[in-house]
């Protein structure tokens, strides 16, 4: 039996919500007994979702034009694949940047380059004063941070030879030489400790050596490990390091989900450290 | 970046929800113009195995997501700044982004997924990863729906601009205000006028469909 236009208007309208109240029974014992007029709702609502799709669609063609108009994101670049040869802070894309080659620079271009440098430095540094509150690393570990204990320092004459140079960053760190514990641990050798672990504390070292943004990348990656026993710490110290680098916005994102998760053990820390966000 | 005062007039908070509500999209241009770049450098850092393109993919269904919250009632209002809404948002839909790239992505942990609803969090509608036991015990019945989207796509665009127009602010955007203004927008004498004519345009979309692969 075919439907009427009256039919469909029914069925639109019920569909769509808009149906008055009082309509509504007769329209659903029908529903309950005739088959055509239950295809027909189906087929609406699939009308009705392929509308939805295509206005989806067309909003995405929209934002990609944008996209493309505004030409790519300006992001720093990737870090480089690794090798079987590799450290593994090197094998985890975290062993620092490459030294820049050294070239034969005249004198004349050398000292045009350094005024040029030294004319950025003092627009940057005042720029810098004026515009950017970004708090030291060291500020905010000593206001914030929960200074991490390190790992445990084995003794005596039978300390396994991959434990010594893990051994000696974990003293250097514990004695405040952050930059001596970092030069250390980036050069253990393959298999010294867990991967995460290594990529934890190079994290932390870098945090505490004035190096957030390094720090941040290596924090990220475990905070990706599900299993890491590390992964809840690292969440804290993360947006810490978001923060030593002025960015509050998105310190503040992290901070936030950590204070909301009531079992998360830095919850009271992140609740601690928000309001400061915007001072 | 800098922005315009198109840009700043259009991120007006107040007012920017009402405004999309009522079918203006500028808000969101000016927002994905904004919080593009930083949106992307920021979600390198969490998922350094995307690239640009796939990130600024992400940050897009996020905008598409808040409009489709906004303009279904979902999200009446922001309890937070919209980049902090979008940023948030953007990060869950990196892992579909990683889900598009691969069969598996991402393992979750038990309590992630199966955790209690979080009624403080304003934010936490929908877009959670949906996780298949079999990733491919769907792939018939996804076929069938996207041939099926792809065939009212395709009759869409055979119907008039007017047409078209009115299906999408009525069964897209927000249904009463977006009509409303299309009413008015196409000098209809009425809002009835209107539905009487989405009726008729609904018709001639489904007539279409149902001839199929002969357009």
């Amino acid at each position: 039996m075919s439907l009427t236009a009256a039919d469909w208007e029914q069925i639109e309208n019920y569909a769509d919500g808009t149906l008055p109240e009082a309509a509504k029974p007769a329209v659903e014992a029908r529903l309950m007994v005739d088959v055509t007029f239950q295809a027909a709702l189906a087929e609406h609502r699939s009308l009705v979702t392929g509308i939805r799709a295509a206005g989806r669609a067309d909003l995405r063609q929209q934002l990609r034009r944008l996209n493309d108009e505004m030409g790519p994101p300006l992001v720093g670049t990737p870090s480089t694949p690794a090798t079987d040869d590799d450290t593994p802070a090197q094998a985890l894309g975290i062993a620092g940047k490459p030294a820049l080659p050294l070239m034969r620079v005249s004198w004349r271009a050398r000292w045009s380059r350094i005024a040029a440098a030294a004319s950025l430095a003092a627009v940057v540094g005042v720029g810098a004063l004026l515009m950017m509150r970004r708090p030291d690393s060291q500020a905010l570990a000593t206001r914030y941070g929960l200074a991490d204990p390190g790992l445990p320092v084995l003794m005596g004459s039978d300390v396994p030879p991959n434990r010594v140079l893990v051994n000696q960053a974990m003293n250097a760190y514990k004695m405040g030489d952050y930059d001596a514990a970092l030069d250390k641990w980036l050069h253990l050798p393959a298999g010294s400790i867990g991967p995460d672990t290594t990529l934890y504390y190079t994290g932390i070292f870098q945090y505490s050596a004035a190096q957030p943004v390094e720090a941040a990348q290596a924090l990220a990656r475990v905070r990706e490990l599900p299993a890491s026993a590390f992964r809840e710490r690292a969440d804290y110290y993360f947006a810490l390091a978001l923060w030593a680098q002025g960015r509050n916005q998105e310190a503040e994102v992290v901070f936030t989900r950590l204070a909301e998760q009531g079992n998360h053990p830095y919850a009271d820390a992140a609740r601690e450290a928000l309001p400061h966000l915007s001072e | 970046m800098s922005l315009t005062a198109a840009d700043r007039d259009a991120l007006a908070p107040k007012g920017m929800l009402d405004r999309l509500r009522a079918g203006d999209q500028r808000p969101l241009h000016a927002l994905y113009r904004v919080h593009r770049d930083p949106f992307v450098k920021w979600a390198t850092i969490y998922h350094p195995d995307l690239d640009t393109e796939a990130l600024s993919d992400a940050f897009q269904d996020a905008l598409i997501s808040f409009y489709e919250n906004v303009i279904s009632g979902k999200l009446p209002e922001l309890r937070t700044r919209p980049q902090t809404y979008l940023f948030r948002l953007g990060e869950r839909f990196c892992y579909h982004q990683k889900k598009k790239r691969g069969p598996i992505v991402k393992v979750f942990e038990i309590s992630d997924i199966n955790g209690e609803d979080d009624d403080e969090d304003p934010d936490s509608t929908d877009p959670m990863p949906i996780l298949l036991d079999d990733p491919f015990a769907l792939t018939d019945e996804l076929d069938e729906l996207d041939r099926q989207r792809d065939l009212i796509d395709r009759a869409l665009h055979q119907l008039t601009a007017d047409c078209r127009r009115i299906l999408q602010a009525y069964y897209y955007a927000d249904q009463k205000i977006s009509i409303e203004k299309l009413s008015a927008e196409l000098e209809h004498n009425s809002v009835e006028a209107t539905m009487a004519r989405k009726s008729y345009c609904l018709g001639r979309l489904r007539a279409l469909c149902r001839s199929g692969l002969t357009f």
